[in-house]
């Protein structure tokens, strides 16, 4: 299971849990798991099959470079971060590659 | 329309004779009719430096200064600084100590720091910025700057070798 | 997680000289402002006098009637912009928006921004030609401060923009449940639970602040060069921080396939993150294309102050809950950040990093992003770093006074060690933090007296995130036993020498025997900007990887001249390739073999990598202020810092020392004047003022190197951070001199000495 912190933005879909507990092997199997506990979260995250330019994630506190190809350990903690606009630490990376 | 006038001069020690507009700047001149573009604009407007240039030995920003105005006169820029194939102190302290990082305000300084040691060979440091109090670095904080120039008066001090 | 041991390195540590050196102090360095093309022309560009208008008519006639003007342009002469997202490394933006900064559209939405540009052959005919483009504008009410453009009733810069919630920025909804006026995007921040924590609270603070705008201040003036050719290549010469970056964001401006766009980096003078967005190099290139010759443009410097991005003017208030023993448990925040006349301020950065020093159970930030009629902000150094740290520094420091606690000892009694959260929900991993504030307290400077009259010592901690992102690098073996090393970042304060020492260091060999150089868009692989404190880091990790590849090459040529097998073979640290039976082939030797043995060996590296490590850092300073005049003079200042292994130390002082000074500037005297009616009063060097050799003491640098296990040699970005603390440091130093809190920064005499007065 990984512990998806869910920002508090959008903390109104998921029943106002601060983070959810989802399977997943990948982030893109986690952000998938997530939606039927957050209706509508997956929408707001992925576009055409990629991460959202101006969102990242993170796994165990480390900005995921391959976007949700990244794979996500056994009980990893997920973080959703929100576009920042700022230095390229806080900022989007590049989407990853389609498959 | 403005028009073109000849200009007689010398720069880094050879005679130089071009063709300028008359409302060319000595910086003006320096870069775009001559190519030498060692010497920075910064701000054209003598509030940062870059522009340094020593004419008749005095140190003076370069856009502040018409074109016309160096007729028969000597202009020394960075690129006159280092004879023939050696680098003078404050330039090999400059590199030694790190003092530049982008590199942009460098020629300024130079120019600047040379005009001093030749007026005042063993400076303070209070000396070495007052003198450099007209040349702006974004990048360095000058800490580095300071110490390459009082590095560089030691060095022409002690005996060569 | 455990920090690896310090190792003994041979080159990582040393200060060699920089490859680039000697063309930089001789002149004979090139910068984009240096190029010279046949038959180039000078463009220049026309800016509005007014911070809000309606472009009503652009009659360019007269001007093109100057013998001499080969073209003018106005945003018409561009491809139509829709609504489209554009990255930019540092920030993401709409491309629309983007588009209408390069150019206005129907409106002028700042005081300098662009109308209109044109290209003649001499830069003087160009400028007389500039006043004969014939503008009729139409004025209209700007908004010029948060305050003002939050309020209910507020005129509205963008009519149709209401508030959006951050992560939903760019897609349809959801709009946020509550709509302000110019608020571009609420982000609220938030863990724990803040009301328990207030409730737990024996100490409530709640304080506000203010800063002004600043501008990034390089000395080199933005400049582009382009030449669209007859086959429809652009290619473009230029000083950027990101060539890629530059690349893409023309396709888009441009509409053109990035294959048809050729981006040559020159040196560049400067940028702490303000040379990434467009901004006339999409104007020469369409100059270019009319006119069929290439297009030099150069910014003047107050072109360069209106025009371009400065960082935010700021509103943040502070809430804080302790114990009586210190012990904090509730941060809150409320941050407006001014976005200029487009989206895009660096407020989540502000909210992100204010209580990142410390370990709160329970904080929140609400960070809005807000439109004024102001030149759109860029990134500038830990973008929005600084104004959120001086809010929360400050009021730390009036919370040590009401305790009665040293300044220092409080924030170590909070500071966030590993496994602390930060605000966003991630824990913190072998972080630096403590061992700074140790540092500091330990420090000279410190534990020195501090005598004389109206002197006062002040201390502030930042914190910044740094950056990873992509970044190509490949590396040659020349027969001379040299190794070129081709890079795609550009090299604004060392990145060459911080990148072949790395690459030195991997294969075992001299410094002086690397021989990097900076390439175009052409020429290597995608890289992202320098800038974001990741290039040693990020751009690191590829020269070691090429390096690694290297190695391995070597070792399978070793092998196969010694005719073994490979697995006998081993490259050591120490740059000797050693076989069975004693043989041995160091660098040299078998660089010089491998013409004759199957070819050149190449390395090269494409990499992403993970692991970038947090920076903190801990500013200590003293300060005199006149009581007469209330001019404060700097007197020592200290800078303390978790560089995790200081590749170059010069060049990692250096930026701590560039950071340090340009925080001194915005702490004391860097600040856009702007009056009434939003024009920009102090566009020049001399009334924007930077700090000078006679405003700032040395600093001195104080490395804490607390290796980062996410790089090979434990680097951690250093880059941004050191302008972070200055901030509060210096108001907190202002405190102590004179009893008042300088609450609005910069403190210059006219605003200190209005709250000195009344004390008298
Ligand atoms: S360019 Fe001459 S002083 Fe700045
Ligand atoms: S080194 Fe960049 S301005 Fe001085």
């Amino acid at each position: 299971m990984a512990t998806v912190f869910i920002p508090a933005s959008l903390r109104r879909l998921c029943g106002d849990r601060h983070s959810v507990e989802v399977e997943g092997a990948t982030l893109r199997q986690v952000i998938e798991n997530l939606d039927p506990e957050c209706p509508g979260i997956h929408a707001l995250i992925v576009e055409e099959g990629m991460l959202r330019p101006g969102i990242q994630l993170a796994v165990n506190g480390s900005t995921a470079a391959t976007g949700l190809l990244r794979e996500v350990p056994a009980d990893a903690e997920v973080q959703i971060l929100p576009a920042m606009s700022g230095g390229a630490g806080e900022a989007p990376g590049r989407g990853a590659p389609p498959r | 329309m403005s028009s073109r006038i000849i200009i007689s001069t010398e720069i880094n020690g050879e005679p130089a004779e071009f063709l300028s507009d008359e409302r060319d700047s000595l910086l003006e001149a320096l870069r775009d009719r001559l190519g030498l573009m060692g010497t920075k604009e910064g701000c054209n407007n003598g509030n940062c430096g870059a522009c340094a240039v020593l004419l008749d030995g005095r140190l003076v920003n370069a856009c502040l200064v018409m074109a016309a105005e160096v007729e028969g006169s000597q202009v020394t820029t960075v690129e006159g600084l280092a004879e023939q194939d050696r680098l003078i102190p404050v330039q090999e302290t400059f590199l030694e100590r790190g003092a530049l990082q982008c590199g942009i305000c460098t020629p300024g300084f130079l120019v600047a720091a040379h005009a001093l040691l030749q007026e005042h060979p063993r400076p303070t440091e209070e000396q070495v910025r007052y003198w450099l109090a007209g040349n702006l670095c974004r990048c360095t904080g000058y800490d580095k700057i300071i110490t390459a120039v009082l590095d560089a008066a030691e060095r022409a001090d002690a005996p060569s070798g | 997680m455990v920090a690896p041991a310090k190792k003994p390195y041979r080159v990582v540590g040393s200060r060699p000289v920089r490859p680039d050196g000697t063309d930089k102090v001789t002149g004979r360095a090139n910068y984009g402002a240096d190029i010279r093309l046949p038959g180039m022309l000078y463009g220049r560009v026309l800016r509005s006098p007014h911070a809000h208008a309606r472009i009503v008519r652009i009659d360019a006639a007269k001007a093109l009637a100057l013998p001499g003007v080969k073209a003018v342009i106005t945003q018409a002469d561009f491809p139509a912009a829709e609504d489209a997202i554009t990255d930019l490394g540092e920030t993401a933006s709409n491309l629309k928006w983007l588009v209408d900064n390069v150019l206005a559209s129907d409106r002028a939405l700042y005081h300098g921004h662009a109308v209109a540009a044109l290209a003649a052959t001499d830069p003087h005919v160009a400028e007389d030609a500039l006043a004969l483009i014939e503008v009729e504008y139409e004025e209209l009410p700007p908004v010029l401060s948060v305050h003002e453009a939050m309020a209910e009733g507020a005129p509205r810069v963008h009519p149709n923009m209401h508030t959006v919630e951050m992560l939903a920025r760019f897609s349809p909804g959801p709009r946020s449940e509550h709509d302000i006026p110019n608020a571009a995007s609420h982000l609220r921040l938030e863990i724990g639970d803040l009301d328990q924590g207030f409730a737990e609270a024996e100490v409530v603070i709640e304080r506000e602040y203010e800063t002004g705008t600043a501008h990034q201040g390089y000395i080199e003036p933005h400049n582009g060069t382009a030449l669209w050719n007859e086959s429809g290549e652009l290619t473009v010469w230029l000083s950027t921080q990101g060539p890629f970056m530059m690349r893409d964001q023309l396709a888009r401006v441009l509409k053109l396939p990035v294959s048809k766009i050729r981006v040559i980096p020159m040196e560049i003078g400067g940028g702490f993150g303000g040379k990434i967005p467009v901004y006339m190099e999409p104007m020469a290139a369409v100059l270019s294309k009319k006119t069929g010759r290439p297009v030099k443009m150069i910014m003047q410097r107050d072109e360069v102050l209106f025009g371009t991005g400065p960082t935010s003017a700021t509103y943040v208030r502070v809430k804080l809950g302790a114990k009586r023993d210190g012990t904090l448990t509730a941060a809150e925040a409320y941050l407006a950040y001014e976005a200029g006349a487009y989206p895009g301020s660096p407020v989540g950065a502000g909210g992100m990093c204010m209580f990142s020093p410390y370990s709160v159970p329970n904080q929140r930030a609400d960070c809005y992003d807000v439109i004024v009629n102001k030149p759109k902000v860029s990134a500038y150094r830990a973008p929005g770093a600084p104004a959120g740290s001086f809010a929360m520094e400050s009021t730390l420091d009036e919370l040590a006074e009401q305790l009665d606690i040293d300044p220092l000892e409080l924030r170590q009694r909070n500071a966030a060690v590993d496994g602390t959260r930060r605000i966003d929900g991630a824990a913190f991993q072998s972080i630096g933090n403590e061992a700074v504030m140790r540092a500091a307290a330990e420090s000279p400077h410190w534990n020195s007296e501090l005598q004389g009259e109206n002197r006062g010592r002040g201390i502030a901690m930042g914190y910044w995130g740094n950056g990873g992102l992509e970044s190509s690098a490949y590396a040659t073996v020349n027969r001379d036993g040299t190794v070129g090393l081709v890079l795609g970042s550009v090299d604004i304060g060392g990145q060459r020498a911080a990148l072949a020492m790395q690459i030195a260091e991997t294969l075992g060999i001299d410094y002086e025997q690397v021989k990097p150089i900076v390439v175009d868009t052409d020429s290597i692989g995608f890289t992202a900007v320098t800038g974001g404190s990741r290039t040693t880091f990020a751009t690191g990790w590829a020269v070691h990887e090429a390096g690694l590849e290297i190695r391995r090459e070597l070792e399978a040529r070793a092998a196969r001249i010694w005719e073994v097998d490979a697995s006998l073979v081993h490259y050591d640290d120490d740059g000797v390739i050693r076989g069975p039976e004693d043989r041995s082939f160091t660098f040299r030797e078998i660089a010089g073999q491998l013409h004759r043995t199957g070819g050149t060996v190449q390395g090269k590296a494409d990499v992403m990598p993970e692991g970038t490590g947090p920076a903190f850092a801990c500013h200590i300073v003293d300060v005199e202020v006149d009581p007469d005049t209330a001019k404060v003079e700097v007197l020592r200042y200290t800078a303390i810092q978790d560089v995790g292994t200081a590749i170059h130390p010069d060049y990692v002082e250096g930026q701590i020392q560039g950071g340090a000074v340009q925080g001194i500037g915005m702490a004391l005297t860097e600040e856009y004047v702007y009056d009434d009616q939003g024009r920009l009063r102090n566009a020049s060097l001399l009334d924007y003022r930077m700090p000078t050799t006679l405003d700032v003491p040395q600093i001195d640098t104080i490395l804490v190197e607390e290796p980062n296990p996410g790089h090979p040699y434990g680097v951690r970005g250093v880059g941004e951070v050191p302008i972070v603390p200055p901030l509060a440091a210096v108001a907190n130093a202002i405190h102590q001199a004179t009893g008042v809190r300088t609450r609005r920064l910069p403190a210059s005499p006219r605003v200190l000495l209005e709250e000195l007065l009344p004390e008298e």
